[in-house]
C-alpha cells in the first residue's frame, strides 16, 4: 500500500484557486505528487459531469477550489457550484463512491499556504481510503 | 501541463461602438458631481431626478464636517453650475420605465412629470439614487429627543443666536449613537461634528456610543479637537437607560474605561436634549429600480455589497455603474469618492470611442438551443436574451432545426457577457461554449 500515491484532479477558479496555486508554486511548497490543476474562468463553469468524469477517468479524489461564498466576481457561481457538488455526492453515493473524493474548499488568491496544506491532507487522506474503485481505467 | 476549458476561435469580436452619452439616475450630490465631471468632459449627459428638485438626501446636511464651507451655499453653486452647462440635460419627476439593451446599445424609456414618455439611447448608465432615512427611534416617551438631521437644522437656525429648543435655553446635549445601522460611521461623523458646534456655544456634550468610527478622512483630527474643546465620550455594551424626571432627561451608562469590571461606575448624564442617530435603510423605489434595470441588491437592499473581486463602483452589468448612498450610507466624502471613481471608470470605458471585448465570451449555438430560458434566468450579467433567427414564426425541435425554421434561440451579448461560464455548465441542450 505504501507505493500508491492518489491522483489528484483539482479544479481552480481563475479569480482565487488558481492564482493560489501559483502562489503555491512561487513559494515551492510541497504539494502531492500525482496532481492535475485544471483552471476554470469561475467555478460554476464547472458541471457535475466534470466531477464524475474525473472520478471514472482515473482521478482518486476531485477538489474544487472556489471563492469563498458572497466573494464571487460572477455573483452566484460558487453558489451553484456547491448545488451540483451536492448532486454528484448523491450519485457517488448512489453507486457507492466515498464522499470524501469530492470536496470544495474555499480560498482566497493570497492562500497558498492553505492551498498546499490542504491538498497534502487530501492526499493522506485518499492515501488511507485507497484507490478509487469507480475508474475505468 | 493544463487542461484548458476554452474553445478557441479566430476571429475576434466585433468592437463595440460607444457614443458619448450616459443617463444618470438621481440627482442628488453624486448624481450632479458625475454628471458635470462629464460634461466637462464633453459627455452628453442626462440626469433623471424623481423628484422636482435636485440635490436629493444632502438637502438634510447643512455643515461639512471637513471644512467650513456651508453645504447649502455649496450645492446651490453646483446646481447653478449644471444649469449653465450644455451638455447636461435635467428631467424633473423622471421615473425609469424599461431599460433594454446592453452597453453602447441601452434603451432606456423614462416617464416624466409632465406625463409625457421618451427614449434615450445612453451608452453607460450611473445609478446614484441614495437610500431613505426613517425617523428616529425615539427613547422612552420620545419628549426632548431628536434626530440628528433635526439637530442639524437646530445649528443652521441658530447660527447666531443662543441656543434655544422649544424655547427653553440648552445646556446639555447628550448623542446616543448606535442603536440602529451599528456598521456605519455617518453617525459617529455627524455627532462628532455636530458636538464641537454645540460645545463652541458654551453646551455641555456627551456622546454615548458603542463604537465610535472615526475612518473617514480629516475625523481623528476632528475627534481629537472635541476631546480638547470638553466633549465626554462614553462607550456601551449594554444600551444607556433613559428616565425623565421633573421635565429634566437622565441617561444613564456604565464608565467603561475603567478596566475592572466590579470597579465600574454608572454615570448619570443630566441632559436637555437627546439626540439619536437616524436609522438608513434601502429606499423601495431603487429596489424597484433594480428590478427593471437586472441589477444585484444584497440581502439589505444596498446594491452590490462589497466583494473583493469588483471594484467599489461597478455593478453586475457591463456599462452600468453605482455610486453614492445606494450602495450603503456613507459619508459626504466618500460618496464624492466614489463619484469621482465613476467618472474614471466611465471615460475608460469610452476611451477609443469602443468597446472591444477582451475576456472569454459564451456563444449558443442556435441550432442546438431549445429555447428553455435557462441562461436567460441564470446569468448573473443579464447578458442572455431571446432572439428571432429565422423568418418564420414556426416551432421546431432542436434537432430538426435548419437556417429556416428557426424559431427562436438564445443570445449572447459580447458587449455584456463577463465569461464566467456559468451558462455553458447549465445549459441541458449543450448548447453554449466559451471561446476564448
Amino acid at each position: 500500500m505504501s507505493t500508491f500515491e492518489p491522483k489528484i484532479v483539482a479544479f481552480c477558479c481563475e479569480q482565487s484557486g488558481f492564482p493560489a496555486a501559483e502562489m503555491a508554486k512561487t513559494l515551492k511548497l510541497k504539494m502531492p505528487d500525482n496532481l492535475e490543476l485544471v483552471p476554470v474562468p469561475c467555478s460554476g463553469r464547472i458541471e457535475t459531469l466534470y466531477l464524475l468524469k474525473a472520478l471514472e477517468s482515473g482521478a482518486d479524489g476531485v477538489v474544487v477550489f472556489a471563492c469563498y461564498e458572497e466573494n464571487c466576481k460572477y455573483m452566484q457561481g460558487n453558489v451553484r457550484l456547491k448545488s451540483r457538488v451536492g448532486y454528484a455526492k448523491q450519485i457517488m453515493t448512489k453507486i457507492g463512491l466515498e464522499q470524501e473524493r469530492l470536496e470544495i474548499f474555499h480560498v482566497a488568491t493570497n492562500s497558498g499556504v492553505k492551498f498546499s496544506e490542504f491538498l497534502m491532507q487530501k492526499a493522506d487522506q485518499l492515501r488511507l481510503l485507497g484507490p478509487n474503485l469507480g475508474k475505468m481505467a | 501541463m493544463y487542461q484548458t476549458v476554452y474553445e478557441s476561435k479566430t476571429t475576434a469580436p466585433a468592437p463595440i461602438h460607444l457614443k458619448p452619452e450616459v443617463l444618470i439616475i438621481g440627482g442628488g450630490i453624486v448624481g450632479m458631481t458625475v454628471a458635470r465631471e462629464l460634461a466637462r468632459e464633453g459627455v452628453q449627459v442626462v440626469i433623471a431626478e424623481k423628484g422636482e428638485t435636485l440635490g436629493g438626501g444632502a438637502g438634510d446636511l447643512r455643515f461639512f464636517y471637513d471644512r467650513p464651507a456651508d453645504v447649502r451655499k455649496w450645492m446651490g453653486e453646483l446646481i447653478s453650475a449644471l444649469e449653465g452647462e450644455g451638455n447636461i440635460h435635467v428631467l424633473k419627476g423622471a421615473k425609469l420605465k424599461r431599460l433594454d439593451g446592453q452597453l453602447g446599445r441601452f434603451q432606456a424609456l423614462i416617464s416624466t412629470g409632465d406625463g409625457k414618455e421618451r427614449t434615450l439611447s445612453p451608452s453607460a448608465v450611473v445609478v446614484a439614487t441614495g437610500c431613505i432615512t426613517l425617523p428616529a427611534e425615539a427613547m422612552g416617551d420620545g419628549s426632548g429627543c431628536i434626530g440628528s438631521s433635526e439637530m442639524e437644522k437646530l445649528l443652521a437656525e441658530s447660527r447666531d443666536l443662543p441656543l434655544a429648543w422649544k424655547g427653553q435655553p440648552l445646556k446639555t446635549v447628550t448623542f446616543i449613537l448606535d442603536l440602529t445601522n451599528d456598521d456605519i460611521k455617518i453617525h459617529t461623523v455627524n455627532a462628532i461634528k455636530q458636538a464641537v458646534i454645540l460645545q463652541e456655544k458654551g453646551c455641555r456634550v456627551a456622546v454615548v456610543a458603542r463604537d465610535l468610527k472615526v475612518s473617514a478622512s480629516g475625523m481623528e483630527r476632528l475627534y481629537r479637537r472635541a476631546r480638547e474643546k470638553g466633549v465626554l465620550f462614553f462607550k456601551y455594551d449594554d444600551p444607556p437607560v433613559v428616565s425623565r424626571s421633573g421635565g429634566g432627561i437622565s441617561v444613564e451608562v456604565q464608565d467603561m474605561s475603567v478596566l475592572r469590571k466590579e470597579e465600574r461606575e454608572t454615570v448619570s448624564l443630566p441632559s436637555d436634549l437627546l439626540v439619536i442617530g437616524e436609522t438608513f435603510a434601502a429606499d423601495p423605489e431603487t429596489l424597484e429600480l433594480c428590478r427593471v434595470m437586472k441589477l444585484r441588491a444584497g440581502a439589505d437592499g444596498a446594491l452590490m455589497g462589497d466583494n473583493p473581486q469588483l471594484l467599489r463602483v461597478m455593478s453586475n452589468r457591463r456599462g452600468i455603474f453605482l455610486a453614492g448612498a445606494c450602495r450603503f450610507p456613507q459619508v459626504i466624502t466618500e460618496s464624492l469618492s466614489e463619484a469621482h471613481a465613476v467618472v474614471q471608470e466611465v471615460k475608460a470605458l469610452f476611451h477609443g470611442g469602443a468597446y472591444v471585448p477582451a475576456n472569454p465570451v459564451a456563444e449558443v449555438d442556435p441550432l442546438k438551443c431549445a429555447v428553455c430560458y435557462t441562461c436567460v434566468r441564470l446569468c448573473p450579467h443579464a447578458a442572455i436574451g431571446v432572439e428571432r433567427y429565422g423568418e418564420r414564426n414556426v416551432y421546431s425541435a432542436p434537432a430538426e432545426k435548419d437556417g429556416d425554421t428557426l424559431w427562436g434561440a438564445a443570445r449572447v451579448d459580447t458587449a455584456a457577457c463577463f465569461g464566467c461560464g456559468i451558462c455553458v455548465a447549465e445549459c441541458p441542450a449543450k448548447a453554449i461554449t466559451l471561446y476564448q
